[in-house]
C-alpha cells in the first residue's frame, strides 16, 4: 500500500513538474527539460530500470492526459481540433515521452546509488 | 549493477537527450501552436459566464463587447473614438493574420515572410504601387480639418490593433499561423487600413482587359470588335432603362496599335496575371447581386433591400461581421475587410446599403517612343520619376534586401517586361477618399445623408443600392469615371469605332488625356423609381445612346435578368414582395443562361455524330428542369457541353492571342446560336465558327461525356452536380496544413445563377472559387414598430482562430442556402443571450 501511494504521489509530482516548466517560457526547450525532470521524479525510489522508466513515461502520459480532459471540460472544439493537428500534436508528446524516458534511465541509474551510498 | 552498464544506461540517456536537443525548433514552433496552456487557445474564452477585464488607460470609458452564439462582437461605447479603438483590437483578436497578409499583399512585403518565391509578386505589387497611392490618400485626410473626426476613429482604431498585438505578444497567443512561420506582426498603421481598400478596389479594376482585348484583336483581326459583339453586348440589359443627359463631343485621331511584337505582348501579359493570382484568391468573380424594393410593392409597406458580393471563398471569409452601438446615437451592423474601421456593407438603425461592382473601365494603359532612358510625351523627351522600393526576402530565417526601382511616367508606374513597356494609370492612383464615404454611410439617417457620402466615393466605382426607414430607395454607380480626350479611331470598312478607353494609348501622340471625370449629377441613377425596384448584378449601367463611356467588359445578363423577373413575376403573381420572397431569389439555383441556349443547343446539334452516351445525354437535358442542384446529373452535362462549345467556338483564336478563352461573353456564344437557328449568321462570320456549328456542338457534347466519365467513371449517378462542383474552401497555408481547409461539400448554383459559384471550366472536379461571400437581406421597417432587421450569412465563420468554435461554424447553413438573423440592440443591456463578454476599462 505504501509503495502504491509513493508511485501515485511520484507519478502527479512529476505531472506537475511537467506543468510547472511549461508555464515558464514557451521553447522547445522546457518540454524535453520538464518531461526529463518529471520522469526523474517519478522515477524516484524506483530500482528497477523497466519500472522506472514506466513510472516516467506513465506521468507525461498523465499530464497529457489531465489537461485533455481539462481543456476539453473548457473549449472542446478546440481540443478537438488538436486531434487533427496530426504531428503538430504527435510531435510535442513523442519528444516528451522520450525526454522522461530518459529522466526514467537515468533515475534508475541513480536513486539506488543515492540508496546505497556508493560511488 | 557493474560500472559498465550504469555507464551505458547514462550515456544512452545523454545521448538521446542532446538528440532531442536537436529537434526543440520544431517542437518550439509546435508546441506554441498547442499549448494548452498558453497560445492561442489561451485567447479563446471561455463560453457563458466567464468576464474578460482589459485595462486600457487612455479609453475615456469603458467599452463593453458581448459576443453572440454565431462568434459576432457587440461592441458598445459611449465615445466612438473609444468604440472604434476596441472594435481594432477585436478585428484583430479574431482575424489579425488575415489582416497582415492583406497588407502584406498591398505593400508588396509577401517575401518577407514566404520567402525568395513571392519576389516577382511584391515587384508586381511595389510597380502597381497601391501603398504609394494609400499614402497620398492617408495625407489627403490628415490635411483637411474637416475630417478631424474620422482621423481621429483611424488613429484609434489603429492603437486598438497593436494593443492586441502586444496583449497576445505577452500572452504568447499570437494566431497560430506566426507561430507556424516563425514570425511575428508589425505595428499597424492607418495607412494599412487604406491600402487594404486598395488592394480590393485593385482587385475589381479589371486587370489587362484592355491589353488582352488588343491581343486578341491583333492576332484575329479588329473585326471581333463587331463580329463578336464585344463592345456593343447587344444581348446585354442595362439596369436602368434610360438616363438623360447633355451629350459631349471629343476629337479623334486614327489608332495605330502598339509597336510591340504580339508575342512580348502575349508574355506581358501571361505575367501580369499571374502575379495578380493572389489578388484573385480575394476578390473571386469580382462580381455580385443586389436590389432594392420600394415599400410600395412589399408587404410591410418598408424597403427591402439585399446584396450577395461574389467575392472569393476562404478560410477565414472575406467578410468580418460585427455590430458597433454608439450609445445614444446609432447602431451599425455589418460586414467589413478585416482591417477597415469601418462597416462596408450593412446597415444602421435607419439605412441600409450594398453594392456591386460596376465593372467600369477606370484602368488604361499608356505606350510611348523611347529614346533610351527618356520617353516623349508633348513634344518633350521626359525622364521616368524613379521610385526605390527595396524588397526585404526571408532567406531561411536571413532577411536580405533586393533593391528595385519602379519608374513612373506622368500618366503612372511603369509596367516592364522584357523590352515591352506600358504605363497604368488608374482612379486608384488618385488620393481618393472611400473611407469619408463609410464614414457617411455608417451614420446615414437616409437616403439623402447616402449621397452625400458618395460624393467621396471614388474607386473602385460600385452599384450603391441603399434604402431608409422613412420609405426612400436609391440606386446610385457613384465612382470616377474618366473622360478621356483625342481617342483614336478604328476603322473597320466604312465603321469608325472610336478607343473609348478598352484599348492602349499612345501616350507620346497624347491620345487618350483623361481631361475630366464624369460629373456626379450625371452618373446615371435612380431615387424611388417608378418601377418600384432596382437590381443590379454587374450588367450594363444604361443603354447605349448614353452620352458618356463608362466601360465594355459587363457581365453576362443571366443574373440581373433573372433576379429582375423573379421580381415582376412576384408582384404579378402576389401584388407584394416579402423578406421570404427576397430570400427566395437571392437563394435561386435556376439557370436562365439554360433557358436561352439549351433549347437551340439541342435543336441544332449534329445527332448523327453523337455518341450513344451522348444520346442518351440529350434525352437527360431534355427532360431537365434547369435547377443547378447538386442532386442532379443534367447540371453537369450541360456545364461540361456549354464550356465545351464556348472553346470550341472561341478557344483557338483565344489560344492565338495568348489570352483566355473568357474574354469572350458567353452572350456572344448565344448571339452565334441565334444566328444559326435563324440562319442569318453573316457568311464573313462563319470565319470564326472553324466548320459547322451543328458538328461543333456534338463534338462538343461527346468530350463533355467523355470528360465525365474519365473523371467520374460510368456510372452517371456520380456525375451529379454535387460531386462535379465542390465548395473546398482552404485556408492560405492550408495546401501545406490541410486541418487549416474547411470540411469540403457538394456544391450547387452555377456560373449565371442568381446564387452564384464560379469556377474554371478547365478542369474537373469544379471548384469553387468565387460564390455569396456574404448573403445579406435587410429590413427597412422602423425601429419599434420593427422586430426583424433582417438576415446574413457568412460562408464559413467570424473568428479566425482554427481553435475557436466559430471558425467555420455558419458553413454549413451557408450551404443549405440558409440564413442567420440580424440582431441590431440599442443597448447591450438587450443582448441577453451571448456566449462571453469582454470588459475594457478605462482610464478615465
Amino acid at each position: 500500500m505504501r509503495r502504491i501511494i509513493i508511485r501515485v504521489s511520484n507519478l502527479v509530482a512529476g505531472m506537475f513538474i511537467l506543468l510547472a516548466t511549461l508555464n515558464i517560457y514557451l521553447s522547445g526547450y522546457e518540454v524535453i527539460i520538464g518531461a526529463f525532470l518529471a520522469g526523474l521524479i517519478a522515477s524516484y525510489r524506483e530500482e528497477k530500470a523497466s519500472i522506472s522508466i514506466c513510472m516516467a513515461i506513465a506521468s507525461v502520459l498523465l499530464f497529457y492526459l489531465v489537461m485533455t480532459a481539462y481543456y476539453y471540460l473548457l473549449n472542446p472544439y478546440g481540443v478537438m481540433v488538436m486531434f487533427k493537428t496530426g504531428p503538430l500534436l504527435y510531435v510535442p508528446i513523442v519528444v516528451s515521452i522520450i525526454a522522461a524516458f530518459c529522466g526514467g534511465l537515468i533515475g534508475s541509474v541513480l536513486y539506488p546509488r543515492l540508496k546505497t551510498g556508493s560511488p | 549493477m557493474s560500472n559498465r552498464v550504469v555507464l551505458a544506461k547514462v550515456l544512452v540517456g545523454v545521448v538521446i537527450l542532446l538528440l532531442l536537443f536537436g529537434a526543440v525548433n520544431m517542437v518550439s514552433i509546435l508546441q506554441k501552436v498547442i499549448n494548452p496552456v498558453l497560445g492561442p487557445l489561451g485567447v479563446i474564452p471561455v463560453s457563458g459566464s466567464m468576464n474578460i477585464d482589459i485595462l486600457v488607460p487612455y479609453l475615456e470609458g469603458d467599452v463593453i463587447v458581448k459576443y453572440d452564439n454565431t462568434g459576432i462582437p457587440y461592441i458598445e461605447a459611449s465615445s466612438p473614438k473609444d468604440l472604434y479603438l476596441v472594435f481594432g483590437f477585436i478585428q484583430a483578436k479574431d482575424r489579425l493574420f488575415q489582416m497582415d497578409l492583406m497588407r502584406r499583399y498591398a505593400l508588396g512585403r509577401l517575401s518577407e515572410l514566404f520567402g525568395p518565391d513571392f519576389i516577382e509578386t511584391d515587384k508586381h505589387f511595389k510597380v502597381i504601387g497601391l501603398h504609394r497611392a494609400a499614402g497620398e490618400s492617408y495625407n489627403a485626410i490628415v490635411s483637411n480639418s474637416s475630417f478631424k473626426d474620422l482621423l481621429t476613429y483611424m488613429l484609434a482604431y489603429t492603437e486598438g490593433v497593436n494593443l492586441f498585438i502586444e496583449y497576445a505578444k505577452e500572452r504568447h497567443a499570437l494566431p497560430p499561423e506566426y507561430y507556424l512561420l516563425g514570425a511575428e506582426p508589425e505595428p499597424w498603421t492607418p495607412v494599412d487600413s487604406l491600402a487594404i481598400g486598395r488592394l480590393i478596389s485593385w482587385g475589381l479594376a479589371g486587370g489587362t482587359q484592355d491589353l488582352q482585348l488588343l491581343s486578341f484583336l491583333e492576332a484575329n483581326g479588329y473585326e471581333a470588335l463587331l463580329e463578336l459583339d464585344l463592345l456593343n453586348a447587344s444581348l446585354n440589359l442595362p439596369i436602368l432603362s434610360s438616363f438623360s443627359v447633355s451629350s459631349k463631343v471629343l476629337a479623334h485621331t486614327s489608332y495605330a496599335a502598339p509597336p510591340n511584337t504580339l508575342d512580348s505582348l502575349k508574355e506581358l501579359i501571361r505575367v501580369f496575371e499571374e502575379n495578380e493570382m493572389l489578388i484573385r484568391r480575394i476578390t473571386g468573380l469580382a462580381m455580385s447581386n443586389n436590389w432594392v424594393v420600394s415599400g410600395k410593392i412589399t408587404d410591410t409597406g418598408y424597403p427591402l433591400l439585399a446584396n450577395d458580393p461574389h467575392l472569393s471563398l476562404q478560410a477565414p471569409p472575406v467578410w468580418y461581421e460585427a455590430e458597433l452601438i454608439f450609445k445614444g446615437r446609432t447602431t451599425v451592423f455589418g460586414v467589413t475587410f478585416p482591417g477597415i474601421p469601418f462597416i462596408i456593407i450593412g446597415r444602421n438603425t435607419h439605412v441600409a446599403w450594398g453594392f456591386t461592382n460596376v465593372g467600369a473601365d477606370v484602368l488604361d494603359f499608356y505606350y510611348y517612343k523611347w529614346n533610351g532612358e527618356r520617353y516623349l510625351y508633348n513634344g518633350m523627351w521626359l525622364e521616368p520619376k524613379r521610385v526605390h522600393e527595396d524588397i526585404n526576402v526571408n532567406n531561411n530565417g536571413v532577411l536580405e534586401t533586393i533593391p528595385f526601382t519602379v519608374n513612373i511616367t506622368v500618366h503612372g508606374p511603369l509596367y516592364e517586361y522584357k523590352g515591352i513597356k506600358y504605363a497604368m494609370q488608374w482612379t486608384g492612383h488618385l488620393p481618393t477618399l472611400e473611407l469619408v464615404a463609410f464614414y457617411y454611410y455608417n451614420f446615414a439617417e437616409d437616403i439623402y445623408d447616402m449621397i452625400n457620402g458618395a460624393r467621396y466615393f471614388s474607386v473602385p466605382a460600385q452599384n450603391l443600392v441603399a434604402a431608409d426607414d422613412k420609405g426612400n430607395i436609391l440606386y446610385y454607380p457613384a465612382g470616377l469615371y474618366p473622360i478621356r480626350g483625342n481617342r483614336p479611331v478604328i476603322t473597320i470598312g466604312d465603321i469608325e469605332i472610336p478607343n473609348m478607353g478598352f484599348l492602349p494609348f499612345n501616350g507620346s501622340a497624347g491620345e487618350g488625356e483623361w481631361i475630366s471625370f464624369i460629373p456626379f449629377e450625371d452618373i446615371p441613377h435612380a431615387i424611388n423609381p417608378e418601377e418600384g425596384f432596382v437590381a443590379t448584378a454587374n450588367n450594363r449601367l444604361v443603354p447605349s445612346d448614353y452620352p458618356y463611356y463608362l466601360g465594355w467588359r459587363w457581365a453576362d445578363r443571366y443574373r440581373y435578368e433573372r433576379i429582375a423577373s423573379l421580381i415582376q413575376e412576384t408582384l404579378a403573381e402576389k401584388g407584394r414582395i416579402s423578406i421570404e420572397d427576397m430570400m427566395h431569389i437571392q437563394r435561386d439555383i435556376h439557370s436562365l443562361s439554360a433557358d436561352y441556349l439549351l433549347p437551340m443547343m439541342l435543336q441544332l446539334v449534329n445527332r448523327a455524330s453523337l455518341t450513344e452516351d451522348a444520346v442518351q445525354a440529350l434525352n437527360l437535358l431534355s427532360g431537365w428542369d434547369r435547377e443547378m442542384n447538386s442532386g442532379q446529373v443534367a447540371p453537369s452535362i450541360y456545364v461540361a457541353w456549354l464550356y465545351n462549345l464556348h472553346r470550341g467556338l472561341w478557344g483557338d483564336e483565344a489560344e492565338k492571342a495568348g489570352v483566355g478563352v473568357g474574354l469572350i461573353p458567353m452572350e456572344t456564344t448565344e448571339y452565334y446560336l441565334r444566328m444559326a437557328i435563324d440562319n442569318s449568321l453573316p457568311i464573313s462570320y462563319t470565319r470564326w465558327i472553324g466548320g459547322d456549328i451543328r458538328i461543333l456542338l456534338a463534338n462538343a457534347l461527346n468530350e463533355a461525356i467523355n470528360q465525365l466519365k474519365s473523371e467520374f467513371g460510368d456510372d452517371v449517378d456520380n456525375w451529379r452536380w454535387g460531386n462535379v462542383l465542390r465548395y473546398r474552401i482552404k485556408h492560405p497555408v492550408g495546401d501545406i496544413l490541410s486541418w487549416l481547409n474547411y470540411p469540403e461539400y457538394d456544391g450547387q448554383g452555377g456560373l449565371y445563377t442568381v446564387c452564384v459559384a464560379g469556377f474554371n471550366p478547365e478542369k474537373m472536379p469544379y471548384i469553387v472559387g468565387g460564390a455569396s461571400s456574404i448573403r445579406y437581406i435587410a429590413n427597412l421597417q422602423p425601429a419599434g414598430e420593427n422586430s426583424l432587421w433582417g438576415y446574413i450569412v457568412l460562408p464559413g465563420g467570424n473568428s479566425g482562430n482554427p481553435f475557436n468554435k466559430h471558425y467555420y461554424d455558419q458553413l454549413e447553413t451557408w450551404v443549405n442556402r440558409g440564413y442567420y438573423e440580424i440582431i441590431m440592440v440599442g443597448s447591450l443591456s438587450e443582448l441577453q443571450d451571448f456566449d462571453y463578454m469582454l470588459v475594457f476599462r478605462g482610464g478615465g
